[in-house]
C-alpha cells in the first residue's frame, strides 16, 4: 500500500501554477521532495494537509481519499514538522506535552519526554527562548510521539547544525525501520536527502520533472565531460543539463541514450539537481 | 479540542495578566469609589478583546498554520476563541457582582445599583466586540483586521466615555430607567448572545475558506 499518493494535484496562484503533481510514496519508504525556492514544495505539502485548497486532483493517505471529513481522522496518523515549528513562544516542552495530550488520541507522553531528554531540551524552557535547532527538535519530538505512520517534514533540517542534522537523519532511519512508517521530506540540503531517501521527487516551477527511486536515478543518469565538438555527437534527448566553460563542456545525460564508447561518470543527486535547474536558465 | 483550550489557557496566563489586573483594579475602583460607568464597563471591554489578542499571538508564532496540521477542524479552531470570549464575559460579570457587594459592605450595606442589573447591562459590552471582531480577524488576519479592531474599540470607549458623565452613584436616568425594566436588559443580553452565535457561524465559514 502507498502511504501517500497524489494524483494530478493542481493549484493556481497569481504568478505561480502547480500543475498535475503526481507521486506515490510506498509504505516504509522515505521520499525527498527537492526543488529550488518557489518550485512548489511547500505548496504540495500544504495541499496534502488541506491547508490550501486544491483546484483539482486527489490526495490519498494510507489508501484513503482525503476529501471531506476523512482528513481530520487521518491527521491522527500524520506527524508534521514545518520550517517554523509554530509553537507559541511562551509554551515550554512540559506544557506542550499537555497540549498535545489533549490533541492526539494516541499521544505518548513517555516517548515525547524521552525524546525531549535525548535532544537535551529543558522541560521548562520557553519555546521563544530556544535556538532554531532546539525548536526544530521539539517539533520533531512532537511529530514522532503520537504514533504517526506518515511523517511530513518541510525544510525540517534546514536550521540545524551538521551534528543535529545527523541526529535527525538517524532518527528518521530508525523511524522507517518499522515497515508501516513512511516519510516525505522536503529540503534544500540535497546531500541530506541523498543519504536518507529511497525516492526522489524533483519539482521545477510547479511541475514534477523526475520522481523515481534514488538508486534508479543514480543508475539512469551520469555526467560526461568533453569538448564542444564531442558534445555535438550526443543526441539532444540524452542531455538533461549542460554547463559550458572555457575548458569544455560538462553535461548530465541519460546513460542509455549516449552513443556507445563515450565515458559516462557517476552523477550525484545534488549535481543532477543543479544541472536540471540550470538547464533552461 | 481540549488541547486548544489548554494552550489558550497557558497563553492567557502568560500574556494577559495585565488585563486581569486592570479589570480587578477598575471594578474595585468603581465599587469602592462609586465612580462612573466607564470604570465598570472598561474591564468588560478589555477582557472581550482577549480572544483577539490570543489570535494575534497565534498568528505571530505561526500556530494558525501548525494547528491546521493537527486533527482539528477549522470549526474547532474558531470555537475555542468564542468559548474564551464567553468565559471572559462571565468572569467579568462575577467580578462586577463581587466588587459591588464588597463595595457596599464597606460603605455600610447600601448598594448604589443592583449588581445583577448592572451585570446584565454590561454583558453586551463584553460580547459585542468579540462578535464583531472575531470573524473579521479570522477572515483577514490580525494585520488587516487591526483597523476594524481599533474602530470598534474607539466607538465603544467613546460611547461609555459619554455615559460616564452620569455617575452610578447619582443613579443616572439611563440606569434607573433600565433597572426598572430588567426584561429590556435580558432582551439586550439575548440579542448579544445571538449576535455572538451568528458571528461564530460566520467566523467558521470565513476561516474555513482561509488559506495560509
Amino acid at each position: 500500500m502507498n502511504a501517500l499518493e497524489l494524483k494530478n494535484l493542481s493549484k493556481t496562484y497569481k504568478g505561480f501554477k502547480l500543475q498535475n503533481v503526481s507521486l506515490e510514496l510506498p509504505q516504509g519508504c522515505i521520499m525527498g521532495l527537492i526543488g529550488e525556492n518557489g518550485a512548489g514544495k511547500t505548496t504540495v505539502i500544504k495541499l496534502i494537509l488541506d491547508i490550501v485548497k486544491k483546484d483539482s486532483g486527489q490526495v490519498y493517505i494510507m489508501g484513503e481519499n482525503t476529501d471531506g471529513e476523512n482528513l481530520r481522522e487521518l491527521k491522527e496518523d500524520i506527524g508534521v514538522v514545518l520550517d517554523d515549528v509554530g509553537c507559541p513562544e511562551c509554551i515550554t516542552p512540559a506544557q506542550f506535552d499537555r497540549i498535545m495530550a489533549g490533541t492526539f488520541r494516541r499521544w505518548d507522553s513517555e516517548k515525547y519526554r524521552g525524546l525531549i531528554s535525548k535532544f537535551g531540551l529543558e522541560d521548562n524552557k520557553r519555546f521563544g527562548e530556544m535556538s532554531k535547532g532546539m525548536k526544530m527538535k521539539m517539533g520533531i519530538a512532537a511529530a514522532m510521539s503520537h504514533g504517526a505512520k506518515l511523517l511530513i517534514l518541510d525544510e525540517a533540517t534546514s536550521g540545524l547544525d551538521p551534528v543535529a542534522r545527523d541526529e535527525v537523519i538517524d532518527m528518521l532511519y530508525e523511524y522507517t525501520r518499522d515497515p508501516v512508517h513512511s516519510v516525505l521530506i522536503s529540503s534544500h540540503i540535497v546531500t541530506d536527502l541523498e543519504k536518507l531517501c529511497d525516492y526522489i521527487c524533483f519539482l521545477k516551477r510547479g511541475q514534477v520533472v523526475l520522481c523515481e527511486e534514488k538508486d534508479a536515478i543514480l543508475e539512469k543518469y551520469g555526467v560526461i565531460r568533453c569538448s564542444e565538438k564531442d558534445m555535438k555527437i550526443i543526441p539532444p534527448e540524452a542531455v538533461v543539463g549542460v554547463k559550458h566553460s572555457p575548458y569544455g563542456v560538462e553535461a548530465a545525460v541519460k546513460r542509455t541514450a549516449v552513443p556507445a564508447g563515450m565515458s559516462v561518470g557517476r552523477l550525484g543527486i545534488e549535481e543532477l539537481f543543479v544541472f536540471m535547474v540550470k538547464e533552461e536558465k | 479540542m481540549k488541547g486548544l483550550l489548554i494552550k489558550d489557557f497557558y497563553m492567557m496566563l502568560r500574556y494577559c495578566r495585565t488585563f486581569f489586573i486592570i479589570a480587578i483594579v477598575f471594578e474595585a475602583a468603581a465599587a469602592f469609589l462609586g465612580d462612573g460607568m466607564f470604570l465598570v464597563a472598561y474591564p468588560f471591554i478589555i477582557c472581550s478583546v482577549i480572544p483577539m489578542n490570543l489570535l494575534s499571538y497565534d498568528e505571530k508564532s505561526r500556530w494558525t498554520l501548525y494547528s491546521c496540521t493537527m486533527p482539528y477542524s477549522r470549526g474547532q479552531l474558531v470555537s475555542v476563541k468564542y468559548i474564551y470570549a464567553l468565559i471572559m464575559c462571565f468572569a467579568c460579570v462575577v467580578l462586577t457582582v463581587v466588587a459591588q457587594f464588597a463595595g457596599a459592605a464597606v460603605a455600610g450595606g447600601n448598594l448604589s445599583v443592583n449588581p445583577g442589573i448592572l451585570a446584565m447591562m454590561l454583558i453586551p459590552v463584553g460580547l459585542i466586540p468579540a462578535a464583531i471582531l472575531l470573524p473579521v480577524i479570522f477572515w483577514l488576519g490580525t494585520e488587516k483586521g487591526r483597523i476594524a479592531f481599533y474602530a470598534v474599540i474607539v466607538i465603544i470607549c467613546a460611547f461609555f466615555g459619554f455615559l460616564g458623565a452620569d455617575s452610578l452613584d447619582a443613579g443616572s436616568d439611563v440606569i434607573k430607567s433600565l433597572a426598572m425594566r430588567p426584561q429590556v436588559l435580558l432582551g439586550a443580553d439575548l440579542i448579544a448572545l445571538a449576535l455572538l452565535g451568528i458571528s461564530w457561524l460566520a467566523a467558521i465559514g470565513l476561516y474555513g475558506k482561509r488559506e495560509f
